[in-house]
């Protein structure tokens, strides 16, 4: 759960929490793209670099670092299979590196980006109003449900539930009395919220009006034309095998 | 027979909020209690760190003496039962005595079904053996959830927020009902702000606020005393300000309820 | 017209073998308050909803009879159209709330109804000033009290600009302060902004005084239907199980005993009546 909140958006008023979500999916899509393409350890410790100044300057540096605690499990598995398979620490670090340069990307982007903007920019982008609402309140209800299954656990507890206690069968067993009351609280959940979106009109036009719409600013196009530049480059050298050092070489 | 303690406990939640700021106070065994503040004030935190469920940030809860730091949740619900706000978050079995049977399984009772029996006897709802828990009303669902826990035969009961959605013909039973458990030897710890429930069913209000507990005494002390309710940000019953601008100074248990005042109100309009 | 007639309704839940609602009639005039109450199971929540047309059209079942809305048929007119008319509030504001900012779950209703952008930003500035929270504007919904979160579900359905409120159980999950100030809203709102109310609620001492009739249902029919205090000392209150405010009832059992005074509805006026007939002195 703890690994989780390294992906939960934080209120912020920085620059990078400011800027459009169009722009930040772009940056962090080329990101993601550059870490994929290119294993070279100096080239990952830069990308790696740059989405630290961008988690200092959301001040979301401790929650990805609870993230990324979250995730050491994986990434010791990586390493270890580096290890056996090419013997070189330098291979288990690249890999590894490349493991956390691809979860931070997603790390900085939902830590800086409100569920609300995220629908929005979706919709926005041509998205049917529908989908991207459902998608906004699918994560809008993620801590809702995520307290849920605390609460249940809670309450089995109190009736002497065990999960820490017998073999491997009997453990997975024990998750039923746990999974259930989620399942059918939640489903129950969804009658409600309809009614609720019901009595307040939805889907009453066929296109919504909003309040607040999202607008580009001069830094939003400068991010967006420099993460198309880096998606283009990265395409480039890749597909026709150009060797550039300390990136690919 | 259990004895219940808080010791100077403090309970901060992760993100620094402090719910619990040095509570002490200690249950004995057979006590009703009334657990009461406002939303917030940290009424469920206490009673979570009572059954085990939360570890004291500072400070220790006693279980008989013993810290809950070195007992697990399940040996300490053994003795210390919890039945929570939503009896609806804990169903899931496809029968009522199977949902009766869970617990009993879980802490390792032999006589399953002789328990059910006298639960299922003891709640009133022996109709609703083979039925689905989700088909029962709410009341019975309520009634249900601390049968679940009574069937193991807990020295204490603490029970979170029991009158939320119950009308008052339900809420009359269920008073009864705790008082039948009370009168077979059990500590009763409730929390709720229904002052009228509390009156019925405990003898001892604690009222937190903020985190501190603000009053700690005789129901009828507390109920009576109104600056100190306000404080807690609580409506003392209906009764109690007609009384005391009647001119009621001292307050007995039963003036909390309306037969007293009546009698009362009769005996000086004789003299 | 009328903001509520219901004429001969019947209801029964598909799947159900019996209606839950049974020959309900009742109209209801511009400015009432109406507290409608009873037991659990009786029917209150499915009547709630057939008001706003969620009963059809939402939950399948067999209705008879009608409701009709500022003259609007329930079972003719979508939900969506009746929303701008007749509005309803929830128990759990949980399950009302579904976007990360007090304005933009206010502007939800307003922005469905595909309104200029104008228009939308007075409807948010007004009613979350008529609820009071102006302030938590830009603040996330699941950070905010119970208390505060139930404004914030009334401004969002106030900012649809509906002339009948409903409330099923508003105060459910909170606790008695929070409770007491959220019925003082509703009675300022109902005056300030000239609405007709209807308040489902189980807690009779607080809202007894607020309202102008009271309505009792039992098992999915009407029992009683008047004036506050006539209900409220209705000897047929006391089988369906509601209770009647403490001092209410204190009032009711010294008049078996013979006393002569007025049935109370509140504090103010139970206090009035007792210290007549202790002839001004004093008790203890």
């Amino acid at each position: 759960m703890m690994a989780l909140e390294g992906f939960r958006f934080r209120r912020g008023e920085s620059f990078i929490h400011r800027s459009d979500p169009r722009a930040k999916f772009l940056l962090s899509f080329a990101f993601m793209m550059m870490a994929i393409a290119f294993v070279k350890l100096e080239f990952l410790l830069l990308i790696f670099t740059i989405q630290i100044a961008i988690l200092a300057n959301g001040r979301c540096l401790k929650d990805w670092l609870r993230s990324l605690k979250g995730l050491i499990p994986l990434i010791i598995l990586i390493i270890a299979a580096q290890l056996l398979v090419s013997w070189s620490w330098v291979s288990a670090a690249t890999y590894s590196l490349r493991f956390v340069v691809i979860t931070s990307t997603m790390s900085w982007f939902l830590l800086t980006t409100s569920p609300d903007d995220l629908g929005l920019s979706l919709e926005q982008v041509g998205l049917p109003s529908d989908i991207s609402f459902a998608f906004t309140m699918a994560i809008r209800f993620v801590p809702v449900i995520s307290q849920e299954f605390q609460s249940v656990y809670d309450a089995q507890r109190s009736r002497g539930l065990e999960l820490e206690k017998g073999s491997f069968i009997q453990r997975i067993r024990k998750y039923v009395p746990i999974i259930v009351p989620v399942f059918i609280e939640t489903i129950r959940r969804t009658y409600e919220i309809a009614d609720a979106m019901e009595v307040r009109a939805f889907g009453a036009k066929p296109k919504r009006t909003r309040l607040n719409t999202l607008i580009m600013r001069p830094s939003d196009w400068a991010i967006s034309l420099i993460a198309v530049l880096l998606l283009v480059g990265t395409v480039c050298l890749y597909l026709f095998n150009i060797k550039v050092p300390l990136i690919n070489v | 027979m259990v004895e219940i303690e808080a010791k100077d406990v403090w309970y901060s939640y992760r993100h620094g909020i402090d719910a619990l700021r040095g509570v002490s106070l200690k249950i004995e065994s057979g006590e009703r209690v009334a657990i009461m503040g406002e939303n917030g004030a940290g009424k469920t935190t206490l009673i979570k760190l009572f059954n085990g469920l939360l570890k004291p940030t500072k400070g220790e809860v006693l279980i008989d003496k013993i810290s809950t730091r070195n007992i697990s949740v399940a040996q300490i619900s053994r003795k210390v039962g919890m039945v929570f706000q939503k009896p609806e978050n804990q169903f899931f079995a496809e029968t009522v005595e199977e949902e009766i049977a869970f617990g009993l399984r879980n802490f390792g009772f032999k006589d399953i079904s002789k328990r059910v029996d006298e639960a299922l006897a003891f709640a009133s709802l022996e109709r609703y053996r083979g039925k689905s828990p989700f088909s029962l009303s709410g009341g019975e669902k309520k009634r249900l959830a601390i049968a679940t826990v009574m069937a193991w035969e807990p020295d204490a009961l603490l029970i979170d927020e029991p009158t939320i959605g119950q009308d008052l013909s339900q809420k009359v039973h269920l008073a009864t009902f705790l008082r039948d458990i009370s009168s077979r030897g059990k500590t009763v710890v409730i929390i709720t702000h229904d002052v009228d429930f509390a009156a019925e069913t405990c003898e001892r209000a604690v009222l937190l606020s903020k985190g501190v507990v603000v009053g700690d005494g005789k129901i009828e002390q507390i109920f009576s005393n109104l600056e100190l309710m306000e404080s807690a940000s609580l409506l003392p019953p209906m009764i109690v300000p007609l009384l005391r601008r009647l001119g009621v100074k001292e307050f007995t248990k039963g003036l909390l309820g309306i037969d007293e005042a009546e009698k009362l109100i009769v005996q000086a309009v004789k003299r | 017209m009328l903001p509520l007639n219901v004429r001969n309704l019947t209801f029964t839940y598909d799947g159900n073998d019996f209606p839950s609602l049974l020959d309900i009639n009742m109209k209801v005039e511009e400015g009432e308050f109406v507290l409608i109450t009873g037991p659990s199971g009786c029917g209150k929540s499915t009547l709630c909803k057939s008001f706003v047309g969620l009963v059809p059209h939402s939950y399948p079942g067999k209705m008879e009879g009608d409701v009709e809305v500022f003259g609007l048929s329930v079972k003719e007119r979508s939900v969506s159209d009746i929303a701008t008319r007749a509005g309803l509030v929830f128990q759990d504001p949980e399950n009302q709330l579904f976007t990360l900012s007090v304005e933009n779950d206010v502007a939800f209703g307003p922005e469905n109804l595909a309104l200029p952008r104008d228009e939308i930003r007075k409807r948010v500035d007004w009613s979350t000033c008529a609820v009071r929270i102006q302030d938590l504007l830009h603040r996330a919904p699941f950070e905010l009290s119970g208390g505060q979160q139930q404004r914030v579900a009334i401004a969002s359905i106030l900012a649809m600009k509906p002339t009948l409120l409903i409330f099923d159980e508003p105060t459910a999950f909170l606790d008695p302060v929070s409770a007491k100030s959220l019925f003082e809203l509703i009675s300022s709102l109902k005056k300030e902004l000239s609405i007709t109310v209807i308040l489902v609620e189980h807690r009779l001492d607080m809202v007894a005084a607020l309202a102008t009739r009271v309505i009792v249902l039992d098992r999915g029919r009407i029992v009683l239907d008047g004036e506050p205090r006539k209900v409220l000392s209705d000897e047929a209150l006391k089988k369906t199980g509601v209770g009647a405010p403490a001092v209410t009832r204190l009032c009711m059992n010294l008049r078996e005993r013979g006393f002569e005074l007025r049935v109370p509805i509140d504090i103010e006026e139970a206090a009035e009546e007792l210290l007549k007939i202790l002839g001004g002195m004093h008790l203890g």
